[in-house]
């Protein structure tokens, strides 16, 4: 059996906790797989800021404070915190904690390359994303696959203490400790299957406790005795315990989201491993904070593999001003009037503009009840387009907006400067064929 | 009778590019059957019209009481174009739940 724990908290909880963590439970493995898109457009944007950036920054030092109790307990940790710069975070670390061996896992710069799987007569994305590829290839910033078990199992058996990879990562991280220790190879699909699960059960925001269900807000992982932490055996079983034992809150309702979260068809969950399929899983709970997952099933992986792209994309500006009652809807209302009739007026190149008013739809959209009689609304502008100096004009017509609209008691531009560069973060699916990875181990 | 689907089901989404994936879980094993006959594909994708473009593809996974929705154009060009202050649709997961669901037979 081996044990892996979820790592994505590190970066708040310092040094301390994870000790206390490693110290507590006798795990095998942290596993970092935790960054979203919305993540990966913050790591992109720093990296566009300067070259040397671009990975979870707080990362070193943790290594730093980690690697005796890493050494002293052999627990390997496996992360993407190398965000859109691995190598830059693997350098980092090694300059902090010399003594860690340390593996980088990259893949091939596939940036060059996009146009080829078009050219081969596969989709070279998904059909709603529309990436024409013709034209954009000056535009992208980065393209990342997702890898296979395959890179990171070399990398733990070169002997890596420390695995450094780049965004999007994945389950393979989980599967590559699992096929280091039991030796699954294909066809052993379903058990392939099992450990691809694990790693998703080990992957996102640690949602396996605080859903964020109806009623389910605490605790959550924010209390370490929350953490998940994956029991793997060799058989493919999986059990799932929260790091505090039954305060943890980890029950068959919270695998099985966690499980479906960001899935399409149930049958067939693609990972670069492995199908997997989730419609023959039994989740027990087999005793209180302690759910057993049976019945993995597994199948070959598909012929194309999912990358990651970002591209830069345009401008865009956001204006939030915020109105009181009475009247609060109208005034917010009469406001969006007054800015689209200028904007319209001056002609500006722009691609898109959209309004929420925040206190009545940003969440809901049509769903969202009416009141008869709002406190407070804030009304946010955003606009985008290809052309800076149309976005900045935008900036200013909302800066008069606040000042000679009707009366907002409060107003704020996005952040230092008054428009943002678009970053456009998508999927698209290449041939297998086309992925190749590189593992470095930095002694 | 009717109930709000957030009496029957938990849900959660993530997004996909320019797709929103909302998994639906019936809070009560019995009542999966509801769900199966009352949240057809073609009333998610009215229930969401003006929020998204459409279509919506639907998958079971009876054996977690489960329905997963796959709801394509949701996002205003997926998280990095969105101009939506919700730029994730985490909110929609939660807007499904408002449905009226009719329980009776």
């Amino acid at each position: 059996m081996i044990r892996l724990a979820n790592a994505a908290l590190l970066t708040v909880d310092g040094p301390a906790d994870a000790l206390e963590l490693i110290e507590r439970t006798s795990i095998d493995y942290l596993i970092w797989d935790c960054q979203g898109q919305a993540e990966a457009l913050e790591l992109t944007r720093r990296y566009l800021l300067d070259g040397s950036r671009g990975y979870i920054e707080e990362f070193p030092e943790i290594v730093e404070s980690l690697a005796p109790k890493l050494r002293e307990r052999a627990v390997r940790l496996l992360s993407a915190a190398g965000g859109v710069n691995p190598l830059a975070c693997a350098r980092e670390v090694r300059r902090r904690a010399p003594g860690v061996s340390v593996a980088v896992v990259t893949a091939g710069d596939l940036t060059g390359r996009i146009d080829a799987p078009a050219a081969k007569g596969c989709p070279s994305a998904y059909p709603d994303t529309a990436v024409a590829s013709n034209g954009i290839r000056d535009q992208v910033i980065w393209v990342s696959p997702e890898l296979g078990a395959e890179a990171f199992e070399r990398a733990l058996a070169a002997g890596a203490q420390v695995v450094i990879t780049g965004w999007p990562a994945g389950p393979a991280l989980s599967l590559a400790a699992a096929v280091l220790r039991f030796g699954w190879r294909p066809p052993d699909w379903n058990r392939m299957a099992a450990g691809a699960l694990a790693g998703r059960l080990l992957a996102g925001r640690a949602r396996l406790t605080g859903l964020g269900c109806a009623g389910r807000y605490e605790p959550n992982p924010l209390d370490p005795s929350c953490r998940p932490i994956v029991e793997l055996y060799e058989d493919g079983c999986t059990e799932i315990i929260g790091a505090g034992g039954a305060a943890g809150r980890i029950d068959v309702l919270a695998v099985s989201l966690q499980l479906l979260a960001g899935v399409a068809d149930p049958r067939a969950v693609e990972t670069p491993d492995c199908t997997a399929d989730l419609t023959h899983l039994e989740i027990k709970e087999r005793e209180a904070g302690r759910v057993r997952i049976t019945g993995a099933r597994g199948r070959a992986p598909a012929e194309s593999t999912r990358v990651w792209m970002a591209c830069r994309a345009g401008w865009k500006v956001t204006g939030a001003l915020l109105y009181c009652w009475p009247e609060a809807l109208e005034k917010a209302r009469a406001a969006d009037r007054i800015f689209r009739r200028r904007i319209e007026r001056l002609g500006l190149a722009l691609e898109e503009m959209h309004t929420d008013y925040v206190g009545v739809n940003a969440c809901l959209g049509p769903a969202a009840p009416t009141v008869d009689d709002y406190p407070e609304i804030e009304l946010r502008i955003r606009v985008r387009g290809r052309d800076r100096q149309a976005a900045e004009r935008c900036a200013r017509e909302l800066a008069a907006l606040a000042r000679f609209g009707p009366p907002c008691v409060m107003s704020s531009f996005g952040g230092s400067e008054p428009v943002e560069e678009v970053i456009d973060i998508r999927p698209a699916l290449v041939p297998r064929t086309e992925i190749a990875s590189k593992v470095e181990v930095v002694e | 009778m009717k109930v709000r689907l957030a009496e029957l089901a938990h849900a959660c989404s993530e997004t996909w590019g320019d797709q929103l994936r909302i998994a639906v879980i019936a809070r009560r094993r019995e009542d999966y059957e509801i769900l199966c006959r009352q949240l057809t594909p073609e009333r998610v994708n009215a229930f969401f019209a003006g929020q998204i473009r459409g279509p919506v593809e639907r998958y079971a996974a009876p054996n977690l009481a489960a329905l997963n929705f796959v709801l394509h154009g949701a996002l205003g060009g997926g998280v990095g174009l969105s101009l939506r202050t919700d730029a994730e649709g985490r909110g929609l997961a939660s807007a499904l739940l408002r449905m009226e669901i009719e329980v009776g037979r």
